[in-house]
């Protein structure tokens, strides 16, 4: 008997939380028990193969998962490079995958992915969060923040709270392999969850076998930006000529004070701010794993930390990650398998103006920026040093409990999994920092979701080539997302830095706050989602197979006369092999796959259930949050959160989906197109109403949009040469995708929310802006007149006059206004993919990835911003904030036109064409060189079985090459506007090893 | 072997845990009510729905005078004594450009806000017997005053709107989940819809609420006491101030008389009084918080901790060395100051002869470049810390010395010179000024300066030149704005793009 085997008494106790043997959950994405495959390094890209990555392990997804559509990630290479996030490790590894990194403060929560395309127009701040796919660790969906703390929230910048990408969790030597399901047929099995897609992560498991313990580390740099500073003396420079074109007297007088005096040191002198705000910075991760037990039972921890520190602002994320899993094999028949998964974040963030003062939600007197003077700069950074502080932490832990039992042809497994996070900001600022208030702010949020799912399957074989597979589940989802938050100013000291409360509760103001003016919020959601399956494969004679699947769907964010939702799904396979001549050497492997779904589509809010409703609704535009009236609760109608009928139907996603599998020269070249048409229909959307009716919006159903596209994944072994000579393999994924709305509520054909237009036909990502034709107004006398009406060119009604822009009168009016826009570009890249080589030579290995994205424009509100100083300054609002990097020289002024900037129509408003640029990018995203030591004798002195002892270097974001004028074009927010805030996504080179003993 | 002895327990232990898991997913759990709103099923139900929707309608028309800080860009920028300093969308409705593009002005021109008091007072009124029938505690005195209230609400929000827009859509049901288009009514039509449901809610309203000793509804209101209710509802001195309002914009200055009489004779009933010149500028005065003098007002009281930055005229006037802020938004120019306060002794304004000073408390650093309109300065809890500008006046729709003048500018147009004086003179000697002593002709002129006097700030100012030159008609250029509707506002373009009925006012086609 072997010594790691358990006394059976134990064995009850602890099977309630540790892992059974892999093999019955494999469904769940477990990996084999079979030893792991010696790795190669060098080998290709596994993403033409139909399961996870054989190169990276041997996780089977054969129970739950359509074999098509699923493509797997090479997370053996991709585990050399420094990323922090899921967003990043998937972003361009994966075809038919849109990353959008919007920003580079490490951790941030502004990172999305779009799978196949973009399924409804961004129109809201929250949007974002409804077409985001779902993440799978070991088979539990993680659970994201809702978005529902906006409500409160009179800036959007950002979400309250720690505002932590809840996916920098992961730590890439704890995964063994990351699956990309896309199209309906694929994310059958995971229903209305799946809608968008799904990211089935699985972590290393407990394997039977010899204690093998993994250690890997890097350390390297992210390197500071080479920025060419200005000061007063460049700005001024940049506003003359339009004081001396268009400035009245009174205007000149109010020329700005601190560009007036260019005595003025602080202003006119040295411009070294970059000094303070600009450093290359250190990141490193250290982290070990050991794994070992017999095959009835065994074990595996995994810990480990990574710090990535951004280049600019101090920036920083901090991650602790620790998982355990035994696997326990009690009887024969019965598996029982646990896992917990922790991970803490930590998190320094941004110290922008525009941050503070949303978070403060308080925007002081903003009539001078601050100086580029480092000494001035740093007095302000020790504030922030000395005497306040900003915490950012985010803890998160999964787990679950399963059984799984095997009863001659039946399989059942039960589960019980949970995924809760939490997140605390505590903020302090003393008064020094503003107008002589301090300010404290307190959040707690957390989200919580249980998961109880049971499956029972069946196999049978009819005679040697029928096969039938039947499966039945259930599953039952409980989420709940909770926050509370305070904002408390002018307590009487800075050296009292927490919201204290009286804790007397004999007291009147018995946790009424003693110090501080204080506003509190709290929030909560539940969400319930039931869900029932059945499943029917069939196969022939490993030719062709046939797979069916109906699901039923019942979410209480439905109505209740709507609550259930039926998918059905098919999906079918033809294998040509055997058709093929036995010669392999022209084309080795051929396949056709089809198939059609139809998935319900979940709502991330919870108020449509209700139908008609009341509620507070008593803030306006700058206190959206207002809560009492005379000290009173109260309700209404939701007159400004839009009217919510009856009967709303769920909406979904129904795709139809093609591809062709083919490998060609004894499988040297391996080639899969698809070929998709994804409609979501029937979405909800917040319709104008009458204003007469109070509302600003009524929810109807009925936004129809089509994502159509192409996705072609290609590899080919270029040089193959056996073990130690060279071998080069070359990867190429590519993906078109366009969408087009197909309708809208109530068969309307074409509506204006805010300045974004829908019309139906038309592209969702369009800009619609105004056209320009030539160069200004010269004078006011080359206004155009109206000879009929002798009405005068106007803007919404305010004639033209000298020194405006000529803009494109398109219906001929003589009124430009919102019907004169055109649509011009699109903020969703028309083609984006990855290519990627590998190189390998004896021991060295080689690798590089040269992303892009083409057919995609950005509006760049930052230039925009550069001239619309005028109105800006004017202003004294959020937008008028010019921050540090404000003195730095980012723009090609001699390439816009010059309008008088004081004009009423606002000249140089950013919905115009001269603003869209094309946005287009290719970048050498990452590089590594290797070289395994494993194996080398010196090293190795007792003759051990040293798996891997792999150095290498990386280097990653190296270059790019782009037409876009303004910054790096990946930093542009969700939909396609430049605001000139993303921090920047630093070159970053690290230097690493990875051993497995 | 070992694991054999326990298979038969463990079987169907596991057995009864995967029934026990699969039973888990019943349907009710998909019952998750949300915690943001209450259901159609569970309104109305008790005297706290009242309340709600009560003060939710109140509510909602403190969000439509607040959203950026509308009262006063309506009523007392358009041509008046307040320049702005940096910001061009107040320049330029200064200026009367209110078709300039900024996202301000546009907003203002949009009436959303105040068509959703409309709504939400006629689903009072529409469902509120509900309560009456449901729950006991609800009694019909309560629900005819409640009732009352929200007829003399959606009144004073329809006769604000068409002092902004002249005509507007005239909608007085719901029409609950109904998006009707509806045409403009001609303001005439309006106006005298909203004094017949004043003069149905008056006799309903009581003179102050949560008191033993009104006549109309004695004893506490949804359990508070006067104090707390003072300045927060509208009371039936409000509603005859609103009324006197409304006739003296339709130019009836008789019935304007007699409604203006009742308030001035009858205020004491609700606890209102007239104010010394010290109270107006005290930092915890007539706008402070809320209190009886507020003749009718929405209040941002601090007691309550309703106090903000935006709603305010303090978050337009206030700077330097009230609050942190160095530039004011607006400010009155020391030579307006000059010509508004032009006799001696005043109060509110005047130089002192020998030192040659201002004495005032209207305005701060007078005489420096950067003089400061400080009438109204309520920072929190009428503090005078000024670090950080949370404010909590109420902004106040009309206040007894207001209605004084509104009465002698009546009797004056219909020609009852004497109490024309008297009530003029009421003010003037308040505030430090002699009687009024020049000829009769020129009493109009000196009723309208007094209104310009007592009132600057408190958005009055351009209401006040429209029936001034109404009365007046010495004014082409005004007359040709009163006659082409120059005087009202543009509708915002989205409002027109929503309800093809409706058509631009002609002067801003």
């Amino acid at each position: 008997m072997n010594k790691h085997r358990l006394f059976p008494c134990q064995c009850i106790l602890v099977s309630f939380f540790l892992i059974g043997l892999g093999f019955p959950l494999s469904g769940y994405g477990f990996q084999d028990t079979k030893a792991v495959h010696a790795e190669k390094d060098t080998k290709a890209d596994n993403s033409l193969q139909d399961t996870a990555a054989k190169d990276s392990g041997i996780v089977e997804l054969r129970r739950f998962v359509s074999l098509r559509n699923v493509d797997s990630l090479n997370v053996k290479r991709i585990a050399k490079y420094p990323f922090v996030s899921l967003q990043q490790v998937v972003k361009g590894n994966a075809a038919g995958v849109y990353v959008q990194e919007t920003n580079g403060e490490p951790g941030t929560t502004e990172q999305s992915i779009l799978i196949r395309g973009l399924s409804m127009p961004l129109l809201s701040r929250k949007d974002i969060y409804q077409v985001q796919p779902q993440v799978y660790v070991n088979g539990i969906p993680l659970i994201q923040d809702n978005p529902f703390m906006f409500d409160i929230q009179k800036f959007d910048y950002a979400p309250i709270g720690t505002a932590t990408n809840l996916l920098a969790t992961i730590d890439m030597d704890n995964i063994e392999s990351i699956n990309i399901v896309k199209g309906g047929a694929a994310a059958a099995i995971y229903g209305p969850r799946a809608a968008n897609g799904a990211i089935l992560i699985t972590t290393k498991n407990a394997q039977a076998g010899m204690k093998q313990v993994s250690v890997n580390s890097y350390f390297g740099m992210a390197q500071k930006d080479n920025v060419t500073t200005t000061n007063a003396q460049d700005e001024s420079a940049f506003r003359m000529p339009f004081y001396q074109k268009f400035a009245s007297p009174a205007d000149m007088d109010n020329y700005p004070a601190y560009l007036r005096d260019a005595t003025n040191e602080n202003y006119y002198g040295p411009s070294n701010w970059t000094d303070l705000y600009y450093k290359t910075s250190p990141v490193r991760s250290v982290n070990a794993s050991i794994t070992g037990g017999t095959n009835r039972s065994n074990f595996r921890f995994f810990g480990g930390n990574t710090s990535t520190s951004g280049n600019a602002d101090d920036t920083k994320l901090d991650k602790y990650n620790a998982s355990f899993f035994i696997n326990m094999l009690p009887l024969r028949w019965l598996t029982v398998s646990s896992m917990i998964n922790a991970t803490r974040l930590e998190r320094d963030r941004n110290r922008s103006f525009r941050d503070r003062f949303s978070e403060m939600q308080y925007i002081p007197d903003l009539t001078s920026p601050i100086a580029p003077n480092k000494i001035i700069y740093g007095n302000l950074l020790n504030e922030y040093k000395a005497k306040s502080f900003d915490d950012n932490k985010n803890s998160a832990i999964q787990g679950y409990f399963s059984l799984s039992a095997k009863l001659k042809k039946l399989d059942f497994v039960s589960r019980v999994g949970f995924d809760y996070n939490e997140s605390t900001r505590d903020v302090f600022f003393p008064s020094t920092m503003l107008d002589g208030n301090n300010y404290v702010s307190n959040y707690y949020g957390y989200n919580q979701r249980v998961i109880i799912e049971n499956t029972v399957s069946y196999k049978h074989t009819f005679i040697k080539k029928h096969v039938l597979n039947l499966e039945a589940g259930q599953s039952f989802q409980s989420d709940l997302n909770r926050y509370n938050y305070a904002y408390g100013y002018k307590g009487s000291s800075d050296y009292i830095r927490i919201n204290v409360v009286n804790g007397n509760s004999k007291e009147g103001d018995y946790l009424l706050p003693k110090d501080f003016i204080v506003f509190r919020f709290t929030d909560r959601q539940k969400a319930n989602l039931s869900s029932l399956f059945a499943k029917a494969e069939y196969t022939y004679n490993d030719e062709l197979s046939l797979t069916a699947v109906a699901r039923t769907d019942g979410s209480s964010n439905m109505q209740p006369g709507a609550r259930w939702f039926f998918s059905p799904i098919v999906n079918t396979e033809y294998n040509f092999s055997k058709l093929l001549p036995q010669d392999k050497s022209a084309i080795s492997s051929l396949s056709l796959t089809a198939s059609w779904s139809r998935i319900g589509n979940l709502l991330l809010n919870d108020r449509f259930a209700a139908g008609p409703q009341y509620t507070v609704d008593l803030g306006w535009s700058a206190n959206p949050a207002f809560y009492s009236y005379a000290g009173f609760g109260t309700l209404s109608r939701p007159y400004t959160a839009g009217w919510v009928g009856y009967d709303i139907p769920w909406s979904y996603v129904q795709e139809t989906n093609i591809g062709v599998n083919a490998g060609f020269l004894n499988d040297r070249i391996q080639a899969r197109v698809e070929l998709y048409s994804k409609n979501n229909n029937r979405m909800l959307l917040a319709m104008p109403v009458v204003a007469e009716s109070g509302y600003a919006s009524a929810y109807h159903s009925g936004m129809d949009v089509n994502n159509s596209g192409a996705e072609l994944m290609l590899q080919a072994n270029i040089f193959k040469g056996k073990k130690d000579q060279f071998n080069w393999t070359a990867n190429l994924n590519a993906s078109y995708n366009q969408n087009k709305l197909k309708a809208l509520p109530g068969g309307v054909s074409e509506i204006l929310i805010g300045t974004q237009k829908l019309v139906v036909g038309e592209a969702i990502d369009k800009f619609w802006v105004l056209k320009t034709q030539g160069e200004a107004f010269h004078t006011d006398a080359d206004v155009p007149v109206n000879p009929q009406t002798y009405q005068i060119l106007n803007y919404k009604g305010l004639p033209f006059k000298g020194g405006d822009p000529r803009w494109k009168d398109l219906n001929g009016d003589y009124t430009i206004n919102e019907k004169d826009k055109i649509a011009l570009g699109n903020y969703m890249p028309k083609l984006t993919g990855n290519f990627a080589n590998s190189l390998a030579y004896r021991k060295f290995s080689l690798d590089f990835n040269l992303y892009f994205a083409l057919g995609r424009n950005i509006l760049n509100q930052a230039a925009a911003n550069r001239f619309d100083f005028i109105n800006r300054g004017g202003q004294n609002d959020i937008s008028s904030i010019d921050e540090i990097t404000f003195w730095k020289k980012d723009l090609n002024a001699d390439s816009y036109p010059v309008y008088n900037p004081w004009s009423a129509v606002q000249a140089y408003r950013a919905d115009q064409d001269i603003f869209i640029e094309n946005g287009s990018f290719l970048k050498l995203r990452s590089l590594s060189l290797g070289y395994d030591f494993a194996g080398l004798h010196f090293l190795n002195k007792d003759k051990k079985a040293q798996r891997r002892f792999l150095v290498y270097v990386t280097g990653t974001n190296l270059f790019t090459i782009s037409p876009y004028t303004g910054g790096d074009p990946e930093l542009v927010g969700y939909t396609g506007i430049d605001s000139g805030y993303g921090l920047s996504i630093p070159r970053t080179y690290t230097l690493g090893f990875k051993i497995d003993l | 072997m070992m694991f054999t002895k326990i298979t038969i327990p463990f079987r169907i232990l596991t057995i009864v845990m995967i029934i026990g898991l699969l039973g888990s997913g019943c349907n009710k759990q998909l019952d998750a009510p949300s915690s943001h709103l209450v259901n159609e099923e569970n309104h109305w139900k008790s005297i706290t729905d009242t309340r709600s929707a009560l003060l939710g309608t109140y509510g909602l028309l403190r969000a439509a005078m607040a959203d950026n800080n509308g009262h006063w860009l309506y009523g007392e920028l358009r041509n008046g004594d307040f320049k702005a300093t940096s910001r061009l969308d107040l320049k330029a409705i200064i200026g009367g450009n209110l078709n300039a593009p900024y996202p301000a002005v546009q907003s203002l021109s949009n009436w959303r806000r105040f068509y959703a008091v409309i709504n939400s007072a006629s689903i009072f009124i529409e469902r509120a017997h509900e309560v009456l029938e449901n729950d006991r505690q609800y009694t019909e005195r309560n629900y005819q005053v409640d009732i009352a209230q929200m007829r003399a609400l959606r009144a004073f929000a329809y006769f604000y709107m068409t002092r902004i827009w002249g005509d507007v859509p005239l909608i007085t049901s719901s029409k609950d989940g109904n998006f009707e288009k509806k045409a403009r009514s001609s303001k005439e039509a309006v106006l005298g819809y909203a004094e017949s449901e004043l003069l149905k809610a008056v006799n309903d309203l009581p003179f102050r609420y949560g008191s033993v000793l009104d006549p109309v509804f004695p004893g506490l209101y949804y359990g508070q006491v006067t104090t707390y209710w003072s300045g927060v509802l509208l009371t039936k001195i409000s509603a005859y101030a609103i009324l006197a309002h409304i006739a003296a914009w339709n130019e009836k200055y008789i019935d304007a008389s007699g409604y203006a009489n009742f308030v001035l004779t009858y205020y004491q009933n609700s606890g209102a009084s007239y104010t010394l010149t010290a109270g107006i500028s005290k930092i915890d005065g007539v706008f402070y918080d809320k209190n009886p003098a507020q003749i009718f007002g929405v209040p941002f009281a601090w007691t309550d901790r309703e106090a903000s930055i935006v709603g305010h005229i303090e978050d337009l006037t206030l700077a330097a060395p009230l609050v942190t802020k160095p530039v004011p938004q607006i400010y009155v120019p020391d030579a307006t100051i000059l010509s508004i306060y032009n006799e001696d002794k005043d109060q509110r304004f005047s130089i002192n002869p020998l030192t040659g000073r201002a004495v005032t408390d209207f305005f701060a650093n007078f005489g420096s470049s950067s003089t400061v309109f400080s009438k109204i300065k309520c920072i929190r809890n009428a503090s005078t810390d000024g670090s950080l500008g949370l404010f909590s006046s109420a902004i106040v729709f009309t206040r007894l010395e207001e209605i004084s003048l509104l009465y002698a500018e009546s009797m004056a147009v219909i020609g009852n010179v004497g109490p024309a004086i008297d009530a003029l003179d009421n003010v003037r000697l308040a505030r430090g000024l002699s009687s009024y002593s020049g000829p009769n002709s020129g009493l109009i002129d000196a009723i309208f300066k007094e209104r310009k006097r007592e009132l600057i700030g408190e958005g009055w100012n351009w209401y006040d030149q429209v029936r001034y030159n109404r009365i007046m008609k010495n004014n082409i250029e005004f007359n040709k704005l009163i006659s082409s509707n120059g005087i009202f506002w543009p509708i915002a373009e989205d409002v027109l793009s929503r309800n093809s009925l409706l058509v631009q006012n002609e002067f801003w086609r």
